[in-house]
């Protein structure tokens, strides 16, 4: 078995406001090994981008880990110094954003913000550089790269530019690719290309992939195994079979069954969990999903359950105190069959 | 490019046009005429109606304009109407005190506020950000003529260390370094109000921007946040400074009539003062034409830097 290259242990997040520290991710725990793609799914708000930025140590200033520790390759990146970091950032891992629009800077070429890169982490001369990022635009799909690599980012589409975004985050060959909901800003036909692209990149330079999104068939198509965060924790953990075979906490079953199925009947109205994620600074007490949970019961309002693997396979964990019930009665659960 | 400027050069010149019109117009509704403002108490009436009569200032005023305005197109300014000096003379001597005083004040006011007003918004709501934009109120608040007469009581009343007012020690040598004591409480003064608006304009226009998700995307690169800020964010903040300074550019010529006259420095502000005091028209309309042309100019220069700033903004 392969060794993992990062892991991220009982991370914990926090920001300072004006009302105080809210915490805004607590005790993620996660393994990735070289190659291998892990899905981050959860609404808007559930800490998905904070994850990430965390292990980017991008957290802004106000941001910052409280808990936990990031091993990446052997180093920990939650107690590198800022200049250690700016090694590794671009360098061994790089990020993609959701905003292909906004993420290049509107007053410099493609070019100019791809060689600023690949002079920072590879020994290049102007002119190698400049055709290693020809060579990397071509790779991506982009036509003309001779051309647009001296184009301004405004003269592009924003497939266009996801594409150049990818290009410049694999330039300097990174062990791990974050992509921030690479997907969402752009409409459905290039959704299909970048992931494609994706996988294709991935099968040849074997980068490990942490990709989030809020797209569950984005998910289903890319990742290895599968994280569900909820208002800044996993509730549950798996590989992507099993998640979509089994899905055991009623928050990922109410993701699930929120997907509109173009074989429903049309009478039927698509299901919604109801109610929102609950606001930073007023985390439920007990099970932070218990107030949308149909199945909420007493111990569920006052504890908070922990992270716990399910008996006939120790990868799939779960956070929910149902399964404690379950393992002694037989499952009376008939929405997982709507979802199969 | 070159046609986008021509386009502009020739609507400048309807808009010249209409300038000189209507401060012609202004300049003569101002009571009383030059004959009146420098003619000695005991001439008669019949004296006054001789002279204005000469002077041409009893001919209804669009006559006197065209006649002006004939004058202008071969070049000539005409003569003062309180010293008999050509006017295009007159004013070309004032230009150079003028530029120099206000070339420096904005240079020293830009060299400061510019990475000041960078560093207050990188560190928004911290102990710097509250002392830079405290001062920089400060700067936009006090009145140049005010802090003109304290400083020089301070500095050449009390101390004795600099000259009142003036450009050269009278009867001295007129060395560089003379002309760069009288320069320094001039400018100091004039550079305080331009620098107090441009730390509040850098700060703001840094503000919007250092939000934004490129700078993301520069850090997420591993460039360093120095690099991130002045190269990256400044750069977009641009647009915004580039009106300042665009709107700054015909002080050079348009002066501090203010400070000028405090520290009796002989540039175009002191002479438009002068000029006003004495109806002088002919040099008044000089003036106001000449700073007519600055602002037209300088504005489109403020276009050009546009586009080179932000290559989003083109002209055809």
């Amino acid at each position: 078995m392969e060794k993992n290259f990062l892991e991220v242990d009982k991370l914990q997040v926090a920001f300072r406001t004006d009302k105080g520290e809210v915490v805004s991710v607590d005790e993620v725990t996660f393994q990735l090994k070289q190659g291998e793609t892990i899905g981050i799914v959860g609404e808007s708000g559930c800490g998905k981008s904070v994850t990430s930025l965390s292990v980017m140590r991008l957290l802004g200033r106000t941001g910052m880990i409280k808990k936990g520790s990031i091993q990446f390759n052997g180093k920990d990146l939650t107690k590198l110094s800022e200049a250690q970091m700016r090694e590794i950032r671009g360098n061994e891992i790089s990020m993609i954003f959701q905003e292909p629009m906004t993420s290049l800077n509107p007053v410099f070429t493609i070019g100019n913000q791809m060689l600023e890169l690949i002079h920072l982490h590879m020994n290049m001369s102007k002119s190698e550089a400049r055709a290693y990022a020809i060579e990397m635009l071509k790779k991506v799909g982009i036509p003309r790269a001779e051309q647009l690599i001296d184009e301004y980012p405004h003269k592009l589409s924003g497939g266009m530019r996801q594409r150049v975004m990818i290009a410049m985050a694999l330039s300097c060959k990174p062990s791990l690719l974050i992509a921030d909901e690479p997907t969402t800003a752009l409409d459905v036909t290039i959704q299909a290309q970048i992931l494609e692209l994706m996988k294709r990149l991935r099968q040849e330079s074997n980068t490990a992939i942490m990709i989030i999104s809020h797209d569950l068939g984005v998910i289903a198509e890319m990742a290895d195994k599968v994280l569900v965060m909820y208002a800044g924790q996993v509730v549950e953990e798996a590989d992507v079979f099993t998640l979509f075979d089994e899905p055991k906490h009623p928050y990922t079953k109410g993701l699930m069954e929120s997907i509109p199925h173009l074989e429903h009947d049309s009478q039927k109205k698509l299901f919604s969990i109801p109610g929102t994620v609950p606001n930073l600074h007023m985390m439920p007490k007990g099970c932070r999903f218990h107030d949308r949970c149909p199945y909420a019961t007493e111990k569920c309002v006052t504890e908070q359950p922990p992270l716990l693997s399910i008996p006939d396979n120790h990868n799939h964990r779960v956070r929910c105190w149902l399964l404690d019930e379950q393992q002694q009665q037989t499952p009376t659960d008939s929405r997982s069959e709507v979802i199969a | 490019m070159f046609p986008y400027i021509m386009r502009r050069l020739l609507i400048a010149i309807p808009v010249l046009f209409g300038v000189t019109v209507f401060s012609f117009f202004i300049v003569n509704l101002a009571p009383g005429n030059p004959v009146e403002m420098f003619i000695s108490p005991d001439a008669t009436q019949a004296d006054i109606e001789l002279k204005k009569e000469a002077l041409g200032l009893n001919d209804p005023i669009y006559v006197q304009y065209l006649r002006w305005m004939q004058n202008l197109l071969q070049g000539d300014f005409g003569y003062s109407f309180s010293t008999y000096a050509p006017v295009g003379e007159m004013v070309a001597s004032r230009v150079l005190p003028t530029l120099l005083l206000m070339g420096t004040a904005l240079l020293i006011a830009y060299i400061v506020a510019i990475p000041i007003g960078v560093l207050s918004a990188t560190r928004q709501y911290s102990w710097l950000d509250y002392l830079t934009t405290g001062f920089s109120f400060m700067g936009i608040s006090i009145p140049n003529f005010f802090l003109g007469l304290g400083l020089i009581y301070i500095f050449s009343v009390q101390l004795n260390l600099l000259p009142t007012g003036g450009m050269n020690t009278l009867g001295g040598d007129g060395s560089f370094g003379d002309t760069l004591k009288h320069l320094l409480l001039p400018a100091f003064v004039l550079a305080t109000g331009i620098a107090g608006s441009m730390v509040r304009y850098v700060r703001s226009s840094m503000l919007e921007i250092l939000g934004q998700d490129y700078l993301r995307t520069a850090r997420s690169k591993g460039l360093r946040e120095f690099l991130v800020v002045n190269k990256h964010a400044f750069r977009n903040a641009l647009i915004p400074i580039i009106t300042v300074i665009g709107m700054d550019i015909p002080l050079l010529i348009g002066g501090a009539v203010v400070t000028e006259q405090i520290f009796q420095w002989p540039g175009l502000g002191q002479l438009t003062i002068q000029s006003i005091g004495s109806r002088d028209y002919p040099t008044l309309m000089a003036i106001n034409f000449i700073a007519a042309i600055t602002v037209l100019l300088s504005n489109l220069l403020a276009d050009i830097l546009y586009s080179v700033a932000d290559p989003r903004i083109k002209y055809n």
